[in-house]
């Protein structure tokens, strides 16, 4: 191919110079004239990245992570106290747990065999047991527990870290949403994982692990040396019109755009290429297990961690359903037949999590990493059915890795895990830890919008410092 | 004492007047406080504690937050600094970090998070440093003190005095030297101030770029290649100004700029979260602004419109759609974003109410009004107050939808319709009178036993709608039976039909004695019906002419009067001619079951156990609102009323909602809030009650219907009770004297067509009168209709302390913001039609520089005002004032004229200038606010998406009308920076990110586009050489012929694809893909 020398020369000058030092000012309108935000951190960070294991629908905290055997006892019988509004206004009397529990690990943190493989971890794990949200019903509940309003228009958590803390991996997104075949979106949609009124970079890319083509687009639409080609006319053209007009920043930050875009082609099928991970190490995570919900969360368990050794700021995990087709939404939402629903759906995730724990931390990776599982709310200790209903006053979460303490038990709720009672948290309280290990000050991670200074805890937040290492 | 000090004397804390009587009579006083002078200590209120209250208490108090340990309300804890020192040496402010950290010196930038306090404030702070820091707070204030720490009025006269807040100031453009300068007002002002910055203007862009440039801007779309290659031949200043007229009159300018219009009010189809349930006629909204945009409508009227276009006493109407156009501007009221199945309605009123305030505010002010909900603005003369002040006008609303038709087209025959009526009456009843007998004959014989095919529908008939499998008969002898049968079944024992089956089930003594208990039983549940009346939470008789005063209506179905018992429907369409007699109630369809209604009750506080609705219908929507909330489902009852006969419609969450505002809806079921559909439908409503009571099926019993109470108790020959009965009925509805029982006892006869009412058999003079009817129903159309606001309640709002509502305040008054206006708006109605009056009013500042600026924001590339939506405190201050208020005033001058506005921006010699930037212009106006060159600029996603497929298609839909439902936006507009809607937007983001170029290079969009493109140009020029057709795609995408180095590079390139069929199609790929391709230069 031959371009004129004087092309040739613009094209080289705007390729090789100056354009990596246009790769933060990208992100903004050319013509603002505003500076963009240089990510700094605010005190030195304990973790680089964060799994965000998300149980949409919301797991039943007193049949996993905060046991309370008073339940048992008082099976059968009304509450013993004024019930708030529920969802569903089907409030039955007290129902025992399915579950059993013990005493795990040499922490001895209490928890349900629910999930028996999780819970061999509990000395890794800081178990947070009074947190709550401050809706019941699952698209606020979702969008609250993302961005901290109950609706869309503010960004994501993961687009908040991404924007406070910059890419690692520019062939990568910096937030990454991973999803299966049968997975779904959680109600509200995928402005959930938006970045709103943040830099587009910070949304949520979302990567479908099940088949091929993991991100949109992403395959090429024609031969590499083709799209070369392509690329490199369309360059030649751009460098021209640079010259022409005073877009000459836009234009090189677009050249730039381009070029990602290129190497993200390799980087997304080379990221989802798992054909070298050992077979023993999939077996673990049962990436070939049989049951099909199993092996496709397992996938996204392993994908989590070859993201976040790539560098990706914040992966979050989407359950799949346990029938396909079923409540892809919120599959943890179960109002009745909580055994079954809560049974198959914690055999999904149990073993998966476990070993990315696992390996993880043999490949060192656990302490730069935060690993963090919570639903939107918890479920009632009163029966809707054999199911639970919503209940947000009290639930439970948990963190391991990156800079949190393992085998400690933050909080507690009261003995019919109804009500939060001690420390009592809120999500915000949440967001404003993990930015903390990540060495970001909540306080300071700001943007204006709209004339007010927003954050990703609007004007709450504390940090659970009794949960570091 | 001599001296007054401006602070209202709420508190002890700060009424200085006090204080300093105390300083001067005391002994045992503070060292600073003594020494300070009587003219000192005046410039600390005045000049000191206003600052300090209002910019530093909030986060340094010793009440209940002392950020670094420092708190500065009161003398002590000031001087004993933070955690890390002192914060003032007294006499030396350069020592002070007090100053440094206020001038921004230090590492310390306070306030933080917020404008950096004027030079003269500061200097106030030195010059109070250097007096010895005199301060007469003694003593630790409480948390009444802080909160009253600064009293609002001091702090509104003072934020008034923020320059968007102070009338339009005229200005006469000046006198410049360069004859191409000085042509237009717009131009002088730019010149002058680029001169006085020594910057120079670009030289004029060629023809070509102008072009290119005038279309985006105006239309969204690239020049077609015909109008380049004229206006090139020969771009004199006539032939630009005739292309200006041209864009400016042409359909697409109101389509581009109706999607600008559309980000400010957040345009929304649907609700979000989670089923994102529709908007119902939302899109009538976008086709408005699309009218009114074309049609120049001046924009005071547009902004009146917005607000309460519904309400105005001469609304524009639009004679060719008839149509009432200005009702459709409040459709944008209802765009807000619902959270589904709330368990807190109060909650998620506050919520939407404050979306509806936040884009009211933003779009129509520039300014931010939601975020006073908790406080009072930080920063802005808005007052906590201002936002209940709107937040009552707001739910003094309640959402639903509009019949938009004009008055004449509402009313279409209705008046001939009315005058048939009685004569259809009297023949219909004459006639039916010669039919007792065959009909009481055919109910004798009539089959009640179910068939197998009858249970099935039947059972299906109970499934939710979305589950229904249902396939009714076609035949309407068939369909007929099944009804009745079903009927009798809802109904039971008292449907006045049902004693028929009993008759042949029983034998007679058993009949007889199941009459008479039947009777008591009924006797005895009305007994317990009146009980449950007078102990009722909430009752409503809607055969009262009062109660029915009480409610409010809206649809041309719904008259003002109760309908007396024996009003009919004729049928519009079936086989059947009359479709119901009716008792005393309030029906939506008399006329006809196109005409729409709904109907609502007042507010009222749930309270008891169950609550019911008595009604009948075809697909009657009724509903029952918490806080207006207007979804349906799970907690938020809604049901159909689906009956030819009056029924109770149990509200199943009543108790649920018990100590909640709620309100009764019952409409046509177009006119749901959500998820409405069209087609005939109609209601009938009765009676409503709600309390600790749960109320029997009161049927029409046939015993109610009896002439006389004689054949009560020995029904013999039940035969001859039905004939007796149906004769007195129908002799009763000829004479308009009918009883309630007796028209729902008649109305079973006909419409079951026992008494005969198919039209075929009907004698030929009725025949004809219904014919007639049907005639002229079959004229009146089916409603044009807009989401809305209808009337409710008129609320004045509790101030909610500290934006919780658990903790109600004072009820605030409705009215306009107290920056502007304090009048207050009369309880007639929720005060919108004020509201219009005073945004589009003289008082308010802000209404036109904010239009105007945001005009100039899209022709220019950037507001006067950069930040668009902002005109307060953290907003941009303009970069050019005089001019921005020279437009402001031009604008109100010239009309409120936005063409014209948009004609002087497009027609000035800055809009021509070139995009490159002058060699200064990057040193002295980086961000090019002066305008020195053109900015050059990506387009928006929708000119992109538009820009491609006018290339590739011949005939395609603007991206303008693609569907707007929040959770599913369009993945290829939403990639290019489309905003999500949610709140005013009226400067997009346009970011470059990786999605964006994986799009274009990958996307079927793109490859689908440039392979049509070059298809197109391939056959329009079958017979040219591959020059010529690189030239037209030049001309396409650029509006300029190549280059001649371009030329070569793209010879070269077609030389190097190996498949020559190939070759057009993958240039057209790279010029979609370029960059001047997407953008504006």
């Amino acid at each position: 191919m031959s371009i004129n020398l004087q092309n040739r020369r613009e094209f080289l000058n705007l390729t090789s110079k100056g354009v990596a030092a246009l790769t933060l000012s990208s992100l903004i309108n050319s013509a603002s004239g505003e500076s963009p935000y240089i990510p700094t951190l605010h005190h030195a960070a304990k973790a680089k990245s964060v799994i965000f294991l998300y149980m949409s629908g919301g797991v039943s905290h007193v049949d996993s992570f905060d046991p309370k055997p008073l339940l048992r006892e008082m099976h059968g019988q009304p509450m013993p106290v004024d019930v708030e509004r529920t969802q569903f206004d089907q409030v039955g009397n007290i129902m025992g747990s399915f579950w059993d529990h013990k005493k795990y690990g040499q922490s001895g943190i209490e928890m349900t065999n629910l999930f028996p493989n999780i819970a061999e971890h509990a000395d890794e794990m800081a178990v947070i047991r009074s947190l709550t949200a401050n809706f019941s019903e699952h698209a606020q509940g979702n969008f609250f527990i993302h961005s901290g309003f109950p609706f869309l228009g503010h960004p994501s958590a993961g687009a908040w870290v991404n924007y406070g803390l910059g890419t690692e991996n520019k062939n990568l997104p910096g937030y990454v949403v991973l999803q299966s075949e049968h997975s779904g979106t959680p109600h509200g949609g995928v402005s959930i994982f938006g970045n709103a009124f943040l830099p587009a970079t910070n949304g949520g890319s979302i990567f479908n692990v099940s088949g091929s083509r993991a991100v949109p687009n992403i395959q090429p639409s024609m031969l590499d040396h083709e799209q070369r080609k392509a690329l490199d006319i369309i360059k030649t053209l751009d460098a021209g019109f640079a010259q022409r007009t005073a877009a000459k920043d836009a234009v090189m930050a677009s050249i730039e755009n381009a070029e990602t875009a290129y190497l993200m082609q390799q980087a997304v099928p080379e990221l989802t290429d798992i054909s070298e991970e050992p077979e023993s190490l999939l077996d673990e995570y049962g990436v070939h297990d049989p049951v099909w919900y199993k092996s496709e969360y397992a996938r996204q368990c392993l994908m989590a961690r070859r993201l976040v050794e790539r560098g990706v700021r914040f992966v979050e995990l989407s359950c799949c359903p346990f029938e396909k087709g079923v409540q892809k939404a919120n599959p943890w939402d179960q109002h009745n037949k909580i055994e079954i629903g809560h049974g198959a759906m914690a055999s999904q995730v149990d073993k998966p999590i476990a070993a990315l724990l696992t390996d993880l931390k043999n490949r060192g990776l656990l302490d730069e990493t935060l690993v963090v599982f919570t639903g939107e709310f918890g479920r009632n200790p009163f029966a809707q059915g054999i199911g639970r209903d919503h209940n947000p006053q009290g639930f439970s979460a948990w963190m391991a890795g990156g800079g949190t303490s393992g085998g400690t038990v933050y909080g507690a709720t009261d003995e019919l895990g109804y009500y939060a009672t001690e420390n009592v948290s809120n999500i915000y309280e949440l967001w404003a830890t993990v930015l903390h290990l990540l060495g970001v000050n909540h306080e300071k991670l700001t943007f204006q919008h709209g004339g007010r200074n927003l954050r990703l805890t609007d004007v709450h937040g504390k940090v659970w410092s009794d949960i570091f290492a | 004492m001599r001296y007054r000090f401006l602070i209202s004397p709420k508190s002890d804390f700060i009424l200085p007047e006090f204080k300093v009587a105390l300083i001067f009579g005391a002994s045992s006083l503070n060292l600073f406080a003594l020494d300070a002078t009587p003219e000192q200590l005046e410039f600390f209120e005045n000049k000191i504690r206003p600052v300090l209250a209002e910019s530093c208490y909030e986060c340094h108090n010793s009440v209940n937050k002392a950020k670094a340990g420092l708190a500065l309300d009161y003398r002590d804890a000031l001087l004993a600094g933070s955690e890390n020192g002192s914060i003032i040496e007294l006499g030396k402010p350069e020592d002070s970090v007090l100053i440094w950290a206020i001038r921004h010196e230090d590492d310390l930038e306070m306030p933080e998070n917020a404008p950096k306090l004027e030079d003269h404030v500061i200097a106030d702070f030195e010059e109070w440093i250097r007096m010895g820091a005199p301060d007469p707070r003694d003593k630790k204030p409480t948390q009444l003190d802080l909160d009253n720490a600064v009293a609002w009025d001091t702090l509104l006269e003072k934020r008034s005095n923020w320059w968007s807040f102070q009338p339009l100031r005229k200005t006469t453009p000046p006198k410049v030297s360069i004859p191409d300068w000085n042509q237009s007002p717009i131009d002088q002002f730019l010149f002058a101030s680029l001169s006085e910055k020594g910057l120079r203007p670009q030289e004029q862009a060629g023809p070509e770029t102008l072009v290119r440039r005038l279309h985006l801007v105006l239309t969204g779309l690239p020049p077609k290649i015909e109008v380049v290659k004229q206006f090139t031949a020969d771009p004199n200043e006539k032939a630009y100004w005739d292309l200006v007229d041209t864009l400016l009159a042409s359909e697409e300018f109101g389509e581009r700029w109706a999607r600008h219009w559309m980000d400010w009010y957040r345009y929304a189809e649907s609700h979000g979260s989670e089923g994102d349930p529709n908007l119902p006629y939302a899109s009538a909204y976008r086709d408005y602004l699309i009218r009114a945009l074309n049609a120049d409508v001046p924009y005071d009227q547009l902004l009146t419109e917005h607000v309460a276009g519904d309400l105005l006493k001469k609304p524009r109407i639009n004679q060719e759609l008839s149509i009432n156009e200005s009702a459709i501007g409040p459709a944008h009221f209802r765009m807000v974003p619902y959270g589904f199945g709330v368990v807190d309605a109060y909650q998620e009123q506050i919520t939407n109410t404050e979306n509806q305030i936040d884009v009211l505010s933003k779009a129509m002010l520039g300014i931010t009004v939601s975020c006073a909900r908790c406080h009072n603005h930080k920063f802005d003369p808005i007052s906590q107050n201002d936002f209940y002040r709107l937040y009552g006008i707001m739910v003094s609303n309640r959402p639903g939808s509009l019949n938009i038709d004009t008055r004449e087209k509402q009313e279409i025959n209705k008046k001939e319709l009315e005058k048939l009526k009685p004569g259809i009456r009297r023949s219909m009843a004459n006639f039916w009178l010669e039919n007792v007998d065959v009909a009481v004959h055919k109910l004798a014989t009539f089959n009640f036993a179910e068939t197998e095919e009858e249970k099935g529908i039947h059972a299906d008939m109970k499934l939710p709608a979305g589950r229904r499998k249902l396939v009714l008969p076609t035949d309407p002898e068939r369909l007929n039976q099944l009804l009745l049968k079903r009927e009798i079944d809802q109904v039971g024992e008292y449907h006045p039909l049902a004693p028929m089956k009993l008759w042949k089930e029983l034998p007679r003594e058993d009949f007889n004695e199941k009459w008479n208990h039947q009777t008591m039983e009924h006797q005895a549940a009305l007994d317990t019906y009146e009980a449950a009346k007078k102990n009722a939470t909430f009752y409503a008789d809607l055969r009262d002419q009062k109660t029915l005063d009480r409610w409010y209506r809206s649809g041309n179905g719904l008259g003002p009067k109760v309908s007396p018992a024996g009003s009919f429907s004729v049928a519009g369409e079936g086989v059947y001619a009359i479709s119901g007699i009716y008792p005393r109630g309030v029906y939506s369809h008399l006329t006809s079951d196109k005409h729409n209604g709904t109907l609502a009750s007042p507010n009222h506080i749930a309270k008891g156990e169950k609550s019911y609705l008595r009604a009948t219908g075809l697909n009657g929507a009724i509903r029952m609102s918490a806080r207006n909330y207007p979804l349906e489902q799970g907690l938020h009852p809604y049901k159909r009323a689906e009956t030819g006969i009056s029924q109770w419609y149990p509200l199943r969450k009543y108790k649920f909602w018990n100590g909640e505002q709620i309100h009764y809806q019952i409409s046509t079921i177009g006119d749901k809030p959500v998820n409405a559909s069209e087609g005939r439908s109609w209601f009938g409503v009765t009676e409503v009650i709600g309390g600790d009571i749960k109320v029997k099926e009161l049927g029409v019993p046939l015993y109610t219907a009896l002439p006389n109470a004689s054949s009560l108790r020995e029904p013999n020959s039940l035969l001859a009770i039905y004939k007796r009965t149906l004769r007195a009925s129908i002799i009763a509805w000829k004479r308009r004297q009918i009883t309630n029982a007796q028209a729902e006892f008649l109305s079973a006869f006909v419409r079951f067509d026992l008494l005969p009412n198919r039209l075929e058999s009907l004698p030929a003079q009725q025949r004809g009168l219904v014919s007639q009817y049907r005639n002229l129903e079959s004229e009146i159309p089916f409603p044009t209709r807009a989401p809305a606001l209808l009337k409710g309640d008129v609320i004045d709002q509790p101030l909610l302390i500290r934006g919780d509502y658990k903790k109600p305040g004072d009820a605030v008054p409705r009215q306009f913001l107290e920056a502007f206006d304090n009048r207050p708006y009369s309880n007639e109605d929720s005060g919108r039609l004020e509201l219009a009056q005073d945004i589009a009013g003289k008082a308010n500042t802000l209404k036109s520089r904010v239009l105007v600026n945001r005009l100039w924001h899209y022709v220019f590339g950037q507001g006067i005002v950069s930040t668009t939506d902002n005109f307060g405190r953290l907003g941009k201050k303009p970069a050019h004032p005089e001019l921005l208020d020279y437009l402001a005033l031009d604008f109100e001058k010239n009309g409120w004229s936005i063409k014209t506005a948009l004609r002087n921006m497009v027609a000035s010699r800055a809009f021509r200038s070139g995009s490159l930037a002058p060699d200064e212009a990057n040193k002295k106006d980086p961000a090019n606010q002066f305008l020195s060159y053109y900015t050059p600029r990506r387009l928006d996603a929708e000119a992109i998406m538009d820009s491609i497929n006018s290339l590739a298609q011949k005939d395609f839909e603007r991206g303008v009308y693609k569907m707007s439902k929040r959770n599913q936006l369009d993945s290829f507009l939403s990639t290019f920076n489309f905003p999500i809607p949610t709140t005013t937007v009226s400067r997009r983001d346009s970011t470059s990110v990786p999605a964006q170029a994986l799009s274009m290079m990958n996307g079927p969009f793109i490859q689908e586009s440039a392979k049509r493109w070059a298809e197109r140009v391939d056959s329009q020029l079958s017979e040219s050489s591959f020059d010529q057709k690189l030239e037209n795609l030049f001309l396409g995408a650029y509006a300029r012929t190549p280059s001649k180095s371009e030329h070569e590079t793209l010879e070269a390139y077609r030389k190097s694809i190996n498949d020559p069929n190939t070759a057009l199609e993958r240039i057209a790929f790279t010029l979609l893909n370029t960059k001047e391709f997407i953008y504006v230069y």
